[in-house]
């Protein structure tokens, strides 16, 4: 099955850094973008299966786009990939409509545990 | 000055990331504090010769009042890894505004105010470089902080021991938390040792990636 699969972190490292750990064969499906405008531009026009998202971004961050998907009814699976840990975070995102919440940095025995949690596997 | 100062992209991006992470840290503890939601800006770093560290500060903070803290770390007490002494700089900080996000019910006395600044720029600066030391698998010891100066002017907060440093990694971080905002600096003052130790743990990390 192939999955279509949007990153969206401004920082070049952490977005390499999921890449790198992505189930096999998942890397070759994915997108890369740098803030929330950037991943709105794609969702929009495309068809993506999982979002990646970073909280504190330039331009628009991850919140506010977790705002728009959801006052446009877009429906993504999305898993928030943060170093904003605050509990309170947490529970905005999953307001927001966000499967799960991940503080960074992540690793692979954590994204596996995420992705079986919800079934993405 | 030796010529080993230059970070590449790859090691900035790398340390961008790492600071990323500290900050995050350090708002999840501000919060606690606060008994609030912090919410945090996207830090901005700059890694600077320290030969230069007045004209840059001057640059990098233009607060006409500022207030700071120092506090030294490193990770063995001989021959460490890394080692330096770290200000963090708060500008144009109402302290009176602060104490009230601690619901501190007292006068906010010229010791009280102290003691604010302390615990706040210990939180920011333990947060930072745990963070730090995480990531790049070191374990960083702190000195007791102490007040460099409350309202004073940037000219007044290095004396000459600050300028004997190589090399300056200064992070930009705002917090803000209702409609409260405080900004404050953190800077991070390092020997050419430590600095060329980091960038190796850097290109090792990146190199892995």
């Amino acid at each position: 099955m192939t999955i279509s699969i949007l990153i969206c972190d401004d920082s070049n490292v952490a977005r390499k850094q999921l890449q790198r750990i992505l189930p096999e064969g998942w890397a070759a499906n994915s997108q890369l973008v740098t803030n929330g405008q950037e991943a709105l531009d794609v969702i929009r026009t495309e068809k993506i299966d999982l979002l990646f998202l970073d909280l504190t971004m330039p331009v628009l961050d991850g919140f506010s786009l977790l705002k728009i998907m959801q006052s446009e009814a877009i429906v993504i699976n999305t898993i928030v990939i943060t170093a904003d840990i605050q509990d309170e975070a947490k529970k905005m995102v999953k307001a927001a409509g966000a499967l799960d919440f991940i503080r960074k940095p992540i690793s692979a025995n954590t994204l596996m545990k995420t992705l079986n949690r919800h079934k993405l596997l | 000055m030796k010529n080993s100062f230059n970070f590449t992209e790859d090691q900035r991006d790398y340390l961008q990331e790492i600071c990323n992470i500290g900050m995050g840290q350090a708002g999840k503890s501000l919060s606690v504090l606060f008994e609030q939601y912090v919410t945090l800006s996207v830090p901005s770093i700059e890694i600077f010769s320290a030969t230069n560290l007045m004209s840059t500060l001057k640059r990098l903070i233009p607060a006409e009042k500022i207030s700071a803290v120092r506090q030294g770390f490193y990770t063995h007490v001989v021959d460490p890894n890394i080692c330096g002494e770290s200000i963090t700089i708060f500008s144009n900080t109402d302290v009176e505004q602060l104490a009230q996000l601690i619901d501190l019910n007292q006068e906010v006395t010229f010791e009280m105010e102290q003691e604010i600044l302390l615990e706040i720029s210990n939180i920011i600066n333990g947060a930072c470089l745990s963070g730090i030391a995480g990531q790049i698998s070191e374990r960083f010891f702190n000195t007791p902080p102490s007040i460099i100066g409350q309202s004073i002017i940037i000219e007044s907060l290095l004396n000459k021991e600050h300028l004997m440093w190589d090399y300056a990694l200064s992070i930009k971080i705002q917090y803000s938390v209702e409609q409260h905002s405080f900004q404050c600096d953190l800077l991070l003052l390092m020997p050419d040792s430590s600095v060329k130790y980091l960038q190796d743990v850097l290109n090792r990390l990146f190199d892995e990636l």
